[in-house]
């Protein structure tokens, strides 16, 4: 039986579930504005970015591989709307994940074609693309279409676009990795390469395929994050790699590869995003969430490493 | 037996590559600046001793197979300390550097345990008390650190040994030494690098790699604080998120220096090669003129090349 299928891995979503539920449920009771209809919209545009680049993450993990240069793509995705949104209009869209997919393919080819181990080579991936960003914006500012703002936060739908494009997303990701051979195929190349290999997956196009859709999703969070902001940052994503591989094994995704799905990373997702509304809404120090999110992520990493080998 | 020479000449030719490397960009930056002097690159290796000493703390660590993420926060972390505690005055000299030293002890003991007791991989551990740190920096200054280093101790990294040799070089070279004299001469040393190289082989021979890993961690975060000490010595001041760059650049810096991944290579000098390649080609940049973006695209592109060409080699 799959180990990627999503029935088995239902359990390792719990301790993501109760935690995001507890959190809220906290913050509900202690601040009546949290379930206002204000902050539920604002919570749901802060989650959407941090749920995009989440699931690209996610894939790349279920692949054995890991994507550290998640944060400098979404720098690059704002950086590129920020300066070229308001004179090409809508192709910024295509070019920008053109732009994501393009870095995920150079991270896959140094792993692949140099046999660099996976780690370093999304740093080096990362900090190449930071380069690039800063070229093309060297300091925040530059600006956004507002037409992108209204459509994505300004609408009165039934559910906030947000939202709902977080669900779908996410809800099309499961069913392609959990029921589709595409799907069986990454999660049995994270298990066991040589084994994925033998039954005829070429690890080229698995290891190519989850670099440029982390990629992507990086690049799309990176559009969400500076249309809300309506402007650019070259230093904006670097505090969310952490923050995706921290959500990723929080929702029970196993760094070994082959192990995870992403509704579990869907609920630790969430549960980051509260940290800093909570902080906000209970006005503490902000400069504690810093502090909150690393010991909360070498918990989980207590957790759910527990009984396995710790190398590298 | 040809196999064992191999062996041993692989890391002695990293070094030689790094070496030649060096000797070019030098040569490069000698002819961009028109002749320049010896003492443009010494003035150099003057300001890359905080990286260089980093470097080998992280040369070590990645001698064992691992990666330590949070050099660079605890670089952060002396200088702040650092500064707030001389708060100007020569007459805290040694409070200041005890307690720098000693939450350096301490950064790298956290390190070492997460990574041993708790079983967490290391790059991950690393980078969470990474945040950490740097939270805390945060939390206790405000943002705005305060305090100065006194003119008396930024000697060590601004004074000129009979206006010749930077004090910071010879600080640099003598922890060099020492590491290279403890890896390679020591017993303690020596059980490190076969626990590195082959832990399984290590764990048969009877050698206990967790303390010998958290050793490894205790000494890079030293060497971070004595990094950042160093630092501190050069700008004078605190300031926030200083050397948050140090953790990639003391990668680059091993890795050019012919450090791997797999672990069981530790090549100080090489390091020493790759930190100085890192600052010269800073040099560089700007005497061309070119952007300062430019320099993370020039890392990057580093990294890919020293490790491409490194695995190129071992299977040809």
């Amino acid at each position: 039986m799959l180990e990627g299928s999503i029935r088995r891995n239902l359990l390792m979503t719990l301790p993501a579930l109760v935690l995001v539920t507890a959190m809220a449920a906290i913050t509900a009771g202690a601040s009546p504005s949290f379930l206002g209809e204000t902050n539920l919209a604002n919570l749901s545009s802060r989650l959407l970015p941090v749920a995009l680049a989440t699931l690209g993450q996610a894939i790349v993990l279920f692949a054995g591989c890991i994507d550290l240069s998640v944060g400098s793509v979404i720098s690059l995705a704002t950086a590129l709307m920020a300066t070229l949104s308001v004179p090409l209009g809508w192709a910024v869209v295509p070019l920008t994940l053109i732009a994501g997919a393009l870095c995920g393919a150079v991270t896959a080819a140094g792993i692949d074609r140099f046999r660099i181990n996976p780690l370093v080579m999304s740093l080096a991936s990362a900090a190449m693309v930071k380069g690039v960003t800063l070229l093309i914006l060297p300091s925040p500012g530059g600006e956004v279409d507002y037409g992108f703002y209204a459509l994505l936060f300004e609408s009165d739908r039934l559910v906030a676009p947000p939202l709902a494009i977080t669900l779908l997303v996410y809800a099309l990701a499961t069913i392609l990795l959990g029921w589709s051979r595409m799907g069986r195929i990454v999660y049995g190349y994270g298990s066991d390469p040589r084994a994925a290999f033998a039954r005829g997956a070429s690890p080229r196009r698995v290891v190519y395929g989850v670099y440029i859709v982390s990629g992507m999703l990086a690049a799309a969070a990176g559009m969400v994050l500076s249309i809300r902001i309506l402007s650019g940052d070259p230093l904006i994503g670097d505090a969310y790699t952490l923050d995706t591989v921290s959500a990723a094994i929080l929702g029970g995704v196993a760094l070994t590869g082959g192990r995870g799905n992403v509704i579990g990373a869907l609920f630790a997702a969430a549960a980051l995003v509260l940290i800093n509304n909570t902080f906000n809404l209970l006005e503490l120090d902000t400069n504690l969430q810093s502090i909150a999110k690393g010991l909360i992520f070498i918990l989980a990493l207590v957790f759910f490493m527990r009984g396995k080998a710790g190398e590298a | 037996m040809a196999l064992l020479i191999i062996d041993r000449l692989r890391p002695v030719s990293a070094t030689v590559r790094a070496a030649a490397l060096l000797a070019l960009l030098v040569a490069v930056l000698l002819v961009a600046t028109g002749g320049g002097s010896l003492q443009l690159i010494l003035d150099n290796a003057r300001q890359a001793a905080p990286l260089g000493i980093i470097a080998l703390g992280q040369a070590l660590i990645l001698m064992m197979g691992r990666l330590d993420l949070s050099v660079g926060a605890a670089a952060g972390l002396a200088n702040v300390v650092l500064a707030s505690a001389f708060a100007g005055n020569p007459a805290n000299l040694a409070p200041a550097l005890a307690l720098t030293l000693g939450l350096g002890l301490a950064v790298g003991l956290a390190n070492g345990l997460l990574v041993v007791a708790l079983r967490i991989p290391a790059f991950l551990a690393t980078l969470a008390t990474a945040m950490v740190i740097a939270g805390g920096i945060l939390v206790t200054t405000g943002g705005s650190p305060r305090g100065s280093i006194p003119a008396s101790f930024r000697v060590i990294t601004e004074g000129w040994i009979g206006g010749v040799m930077p004090w910071s070089v010879v600080i640099w070279l003598i922890v060099g030494v020492a590491l290279m004299v403890f890896v390679h001469f020591t017993l303690a040393g020596r059980r490190m690098l076969i626990a590195g190289a082959n832990a399984r082989a290590a764990r048969h021979s009877g050698i206990a790699a967790g303390p010998l890993v958290v050793a490894s961690f205790v000494v890079s975060a030293l060497m971070a604080t004595l990094g950042g000490i160093l630092l501190s010595a050069i700008t004078g001041m605190a300031s926030i998120g200083i050397a948050d760059s140090y953790a990639v650049d003391s990668i680059a810096a091993a890795v050019i220096g012919g450090a791997v991944f797999s672990g069981g290579v530790f090549l100080p000098a090489g390091a020493a090669c790759g930190a100085l390649i890192i600052f010269l080609l800073q040099s560089l940049l700007y005497v061309l003129s070119l952007p300062p973006a430019a320099r993370f695209i020039v890392q990057g592109a580093i990294i890919v090349f020293a490790l491409a060409l490194a695995n190129y080699r071992k299977e040809g």
